[in-house]
């Protein structure tokens, strides 16, 4: 059987999911009396070892992320790309290294009319999502678009209720940390209370970079280069948008106001947006929330950190550690933890996965990250079985709409300099 | 690399694959437009490490070493496409470069016996112990403990895909290197006919050997110094021989000029593990490639002790 058009929707398939969450943690030498170790398993057959069903796939916008959705979907089994779209022809050779057998068009609609299509990304530059998206939608497809849906809050809206008023349709928004085994795990340990009261957080992201897009001629930098533009949602909405939804979804709320500066410190090249930018979010209950980003330094790279009175957690790009207050409450299996050194610190290792490596008969010190094929795969896998109908996504539209509002209110107040009060009607979507 | 005439030199520097990638472009355009080109080129690199790394266990890399002798494993199709070439001059260098030397490489580093070494060895051998399915895309071991490390080759690879992404940006006259021994040179610095390097004595860095110019070519050299194992007491060289895992002492140098940075690398570290009596083979195989091979002090009469053939080396 094969997914295609709408021939498939609703169809409810019994996948096993290939990412699923355990609360697994990397064992080390020296086992104190009594704890028990996991021994790795040998492998017996799953359900997860049959092929999946074929889903035909088209992808549109082939820049940076439409290329990296490609190398995703070309590592995910019953993925079959049919048509990739960007309408500078340009690109379509290199995109078509990552994907053999697919063809290239330049106008998106040409493949929406193809009903074989049954799937369908949408990594334009976000000012171009509304029109892409609402005519994959009418046009039967389970449609992925990436985060920030729009570079308004209006077109983010546009496209939400566009979604929403079509609930047999899979639409989902690239909110892909969410849907990354890592975050999924740290996700499940902030509910086990483990880090008792929550004062506050803190994101960076820190890369010394133009930020500019190449190309062979000044007039495609120009419209590569659409980031720069005032009209963009800047630092926050093009990057900070995923850290800052992370933060929103592990501190159960959406902030209540946020208050940002920003400047152009390093590249005085005539952009409109700044290149650093610092804001502080107010979250329910009182905790603050602090996102700070440059073009200008590398240093401290990505991170995110929450802290709790009696643990924090750091977040890096697939790595995440726990650090415990010298007087918090004993957690019993943290004596047989990894432990790192981080700078000065002792963080404990946390580590997804870790009871499926050992289901695997693999042994999960040995193999930590082997599991993590990067959040955009996990996140193109889930959206894949949601148009097979074996599951619901857990970041449709709703999130995707909160996540832009959010992200893009947070850019306004970096470029007025005004603290900016949440209003629950910027996230209705009646 | 001085400043010559009018036209702005643009210079960018990252650390990736543990080891200093430099771009230094001359072009007459604006800057502004240069750099973005360097930093897409930069961005390549680092997406190959991402694939290539043996020290990531979330590469695509590492997850064939960890998985792909248990069976097929799904790959994506630049990989798939690095693999096979990798193949192909395995094979046309007789193993002599083999990216299946992971298993040696493995014992080497935590300092294992010589029976476990030996083990090894059986483990070498791309076209004996690699399946290839180019339909499905997948890559499998015949055996338990093959292990690829194609680390003879990432840089090289690495500065091809980065040449790429600067002609995408218009760039058209750059130089481009990854710790200094791989480099790729795209057309000349203004007013020249080629972009001049130096390949420094392996045993006096105030001198050197040879002295090319590069013009939309890479020069690879490859040397025994640099990273080393210990092994019961002593230093072994950084290469070995994939066919015996024995660490190459007869040739101190090898340099090759050729027209892409993959090939350079491999080839210079086939010409380095056979040493100067393989110049004539491999001089057939490689048309066009030029090549220097500097044998090791211990091994060589002055007169005799270095070789070189093509014409990048012919001055």
């Amino acid at each position: 059987m094969k997914v295609t058009g709408k021939r498939s929707v609703g169809r409810r398939l019994f996948l096993r999911q290939g990412s699923g969450l355990a609360f697994g943690l990397l064992m080390a030498d020296g086992l104190p009396a009594g704890a028990q170790e996991l021994k790795p398993r040998p492998k017996a057959a799953t359900k997860s070892d049959k092929a999946p069903v074929p889903v035909t796939c088209a992808v549109i916008g082939l820049g940076d992320q439409g290329r990296e959705i490609l190398k995703a979907l070309s590592l995910l089994p019953g993925a079959d790309v049919k048509t990739v779209c960007d309408s500078y022809a340009g690109v379509h050779k290199r995109a078509l290294e990552r994907t053999a057998k697919a063809a290239a068009v330049e106008d998106y609609r040409r493949l929406l009319d193809d009903k074989t299509i049954a799937a369908v990304w949408v990594a334009t530059p976000s000012h171009q999502h509304k029109d892409i998206v609402i005519a994959a939608l009418q046009a039967g497809k389970g449609v992925y678009c990436e985060a920030p849906l729009a570079s308004s809050v209006e077109d983010a809206r546009a496209i939400a209720q566009a979604a929403v008023r079509l609930p047999g349709q899979v639409f989902q928004s690239g909110l892909q940390r969410r849907l990354n085994p890592l975050e999924q795990h740290v996700h499940g340990f902030f509910r086990t209370g483990v880090l008792s009261k929550i004062a506050q957080g803190r994101s960076t992201w820190n890369k010394k970079t133009s930020w500019r897009r190449a190309a062979a001629t000044a007039e495609r930098q120009t419209a590569l280069d659409w980031r720069l533009s005032k009209s963009s949602g800047g630092l926050l909405g093009e990057l900070g948008i995923h850290q800052i939804d992370v933060a929103t979804w592990l501190l159960r709320g959406k902030p209540l106001s946020v208050s940002g500066l920003g400047g152009v410190m390093a590249w005085q090249d005539g952009r409109q947006v700044p290149d650093t930018v610092q804001c502080v979010f107010e979250y329910p209950g009182g905790v603050r929330y602090a996102y700070n980003a440059t073009l200008a330094s590398s240093f401290d790279g990505v991170a995110d950190v929450f802290q709790g009175s009696d643990a924090a957690v750091m977040l890096r790009p697939d790595r995440a550690w726990m650090f415990k207050e010298s007087d918090a409450p004993n957690l019993g299996w943290e004596v047989y933890a990894t432990k790192e050194t981080i700078g000065d610190e002792t963080g404990i290792a946390l580590v997804a996965n870790a009871t499926k490596l050992l289901d695997e008969g693999k042994d999960p010190a040995a193999n930590r990250g082997a599991y993590s094929k990067g959040a955009l795969y996990y996140s193109c896998e889930t959206f894949l079985n949601a148009v097979r109908g074996a599951a619901k996504t857990p970041c449709g539209a709703v999130e995707g709409f909160e996540a832009t509002v959010v992200a893009l209110k947070a850019n306004e107040a970096v470029v007025t300099g005004n603290k900016i009060t949440f209003r629950k009607e910027w996230f209705s979507l009646t | 690399m001085a400043a010559r005439g009018a036209v702005p030199l643009v210079a960018l520097a990252r650390t990736a694959m543990r080891t200093r990638f430099e771009i230094v472009i001359a072009d007459d355009r604006d800057p502004v437009q240069s750099r973005a080109a360097a930093e897409a080129a930069l961005d390549e690199i680092e997406r190959v490490e991402g694939e290539l790394s043996v020290f990531r266990p979330d590469s695509q890399l590492a997850r064939l070493n960890a998985e792909a002798a248990a069976g097929p494993v799904r790959v994506d199709q630049s990989l798939f496409a690095f693999l096979r070439r990798a193949g192909t001059l395995s094979a046309k260098l007789e193993g002599a470069f083999d990216p299946t030397v992971g298993a040696i490489l493995s014992v080497l580093r935590r300092r294992g016996g010589v029976a476990e070494l030996a083990r090894a060895v059986t483990l070498v051998g791309f076209r004996k112990q690699v399946r290839l399915d180019a339909r499905a895309m997948t890559v499998s071991f015949r055996r338990a403990g093959v292990a690829l490390d194609p680390g003879a080759i990432g840089k090289g690879y690495a500065i091809e895909r980065a040449v790429e992404r600067l002609r995408d940006g218009g760039v058209c006259n750059a130089i481009l290197h990854g710790g200094t021994s791989s480099v790729h040179a795209l057309g000349a610095p203004p007013g020249a006919a080629g972009w001049g390097v130096a390949v420094q004595d392996p045993d006096d860095g105030q001198k050197h050997v040879a002295r090319v110019l590069l013009r939309n070519q890479s020069l690879s050299v490859s040397t025994i110094a640099g990273r080393t194992f210990k092994r019961r007491g002593a230093a072994r060289g950084h290469v070995v021989d994939p066919r015996t895992g024995a660490s190459v002492s007869h040739t101190a140098l090898a340099a090759v000029v050729m027209d892409a940075a993959t090939d350079a690398d491999a080839v210079s570290t086939g010409l380095l593990v056979l040493g100067s009596g393989a110049l004539r083979t491999i001089g057939k195989r490689f048309p066009g490639a030029s090549f220097l091979c500097v044998s090791a002090a211990v091994a060589h009469d002055d007169k005799t002790r270095i070789f070189a053939s093509g014409a990048a080396f012919a001055a």
